[in-house]
């Protein structure tokens, strides 16, 4: 039994303070960051809840229920964003990028305090493929967004469908993790070779915006 | 032999293209012109990201049954981006084919009760319904603005999309051995469809002239083998998944050349 909370204080604690010391862009990128381990927490908040109400075994909800809850609340803080502030290109993917890194910093600490006594060699997988799993799945996002957002009255559905390609792509890393063996192997595999896809699209977006 | 082997060996063909044509679309992939091949990157992707999903949940749980197609969150986001692919290349307004969009609704909403009536899953029938109604009408608003379809053409696909459906809803009344023959006269009818679709496109296509036209055709080929697969089984469906697999190069050759005319 662990309690989040008390590992969500610790971690943003530091960060937090660390805002009266730094400015701009390095700034936002602590804020996001921060935002996206709140959004972990949300995110294992409302699975709970609806495991409870749905009572759904435990390997269900991770394959089905979960990538659907995680993509929603990583997606609205970029929405919010997005709505108030109408922020640059590439302050949109810094924040999406923080926040998936925040979201993922977040679960592994908690994944890796609450399964006790592992490998080293595990921990190192395990930390890689899920960090790079939601910066990868929150970077497509907020590369939907900064293309849906060009077609002013037509970007609702190209947002839904950028949000049901992140929901698809958590969705199968979750069920190929889940089963041992070559599969969650696969699994592991699979956030690096979409993070090479989508590293020269973002790569092209910054120098274009530059 | 047996069929479903078949269709695993064609989703592994069907992802290895779409991968392919993923590598093909990300080298040229630029945020500065027109948003139309993100869109249709973000496309292929969902689409190839859906069809391992299926690929997947077959190999490693193949006796447990979903309690809700998560794959299909892929296919619905592939109709979408798709939808704004076209919507990044005609920028115009629904209003200027208002008749034929409303029969594409029709269409559609039709589709979705013939789903509901076989599989009996209202939820997942109804999302993917609206998404692929978003994308048949978009389509046919692009085919109405480009000019691609004559007023005869218009025509015959209304009166057969009609006969389509009413041939299918009869399946669901006569008894043996009348439904068989609406069952056939059906995928008469959808062959039929994709027949002529296919040798006007690659006319289209050969000819060359409104690069526009072109990609509008190439969807909207798309669309219709997506259709026809929705409503056949055993040895059709996979003809039209052949169409399918088929039909996704040449949307991207035609979105090159737009690209190239713009």
């Amino acid at each position: 039994m662990i309690y989040a909370e008390n590992i969500l204080l610790c971690i943003a604690a530091p960060l937090l303070l660390s805002l009266l010391f730094v400015q701009g862009q390095v700034r936002q990128y602590v804020l996001a960051f921060a935002a996206g381990m709140v959004a972990c927490l949300l995110a294992a908040y409302v699975t709970g809840f609806l495991q409870l109400l749905i009572a759904w075994e435990v390997t269900d909800v991770r394959v089905f229920l979960s990538p659907v809850v995680e993509e929603l609340i990583k997606l609205l803080p970029l929405l919010i964003l997005m709505l108030l502030t109408e922020p640059k290109d590439n302050t949109l993917l810094l924040l999406a990028v923080a926040l998936g890194t925040g979201f993922a910093t977040f679960e592994n600490c908690c994944s890796l305090l609450s399964s006790g006594e592992i490998g080293l060699s595990f921990v190192l997988i395990r930390g890689l493929a899920v960090g790079v799993m939601h910066i990868v799945s929150v970077a497509a996002l907020s590369l939907g967004i900064v293309a849906a957002r060009r077609l002013q009255a037509m970007s609702l559905p190209a947002l839904v469908g950028a949000f049901s390609l992140s929901v698809v792509f958590h969705g199968l890393y979750n069920l190929l993790v889940s089963v041992p063996g070559v599969p969650s192997y696969v699994g592991f595999c699979l956030p690096v070779l979409a993070a090479v896809g989508i590293y020269h699209p973002l790569r092209r977006l910054h120098t274009q915006q530059e | 032999m047996d069929l479903s082997l078949v269709q695993i060996l064609m989703c592994v063909f069907g992802c290895a293209e779409l991968a392919v044509l993923i590598g093909l679309c990300v080298r040229r992939l630029s945020f500065r012109r027109s948003m139309a091949p993100v869109f249709f990157t973000f496309a292929l992707a969902s689409l190839l990201v859906s069809t391992l999903y299926w690929l997947a949940y077959d190999l490693l749980r193949p006796e447990t049954r979903m309690p809700f197609a998560a794959n299909e969150f892929g296919e619905i986001g592939g109709f979408l981006l798709l939808a704004s692919t076209l919507n990044a290349v005609f920028r115009g307004r629904f209003a200027a084919a208002r008749r034929e969009i409303f029969c594409a609704a029709v269409f559609a909403a039709a589709c979705t009760a013939l789903w509901i009536g076989w599989s009996g899953e209202w939820v997942e029938d109804v999302l993917v319904g609206l998404s692929f109604g978003y994308l048949l009408c978009v389509c046919v608003r692009s085919l109405k603005q480009s000019g691609a379809l004559s007023r005869t053409e218009w025509r015959l696909l209304g009166g057969l999309a009609a006969l389509l459906l009413g041939l299918q809803g009869l399946t669901f009344l006569l008894p043996e051995p009348w439904r068989s023959c609406a069952d056939y006269g059906a995928y008469l009818v959808m062959f039929a469809v994709l027949g002529y679709g296919i040798v006007k496109l690659l006319l289209a296509l050969r000819r060359g002239r409104d690069a526009a036209a072109q990609f509008a055709l190439a969807v909207a080929f798309c669309t219709w083998t997506l259709s026809t697969m929705y409503m056949s089984a055993g040895v059709f469906y996979l003809a039209a998944q052949l169409c399918y697999t088929c039909s996704i190069p040449l949307m991207l050759i035609a979105l090159r050349r737009e690209e190239a005319a713009a």
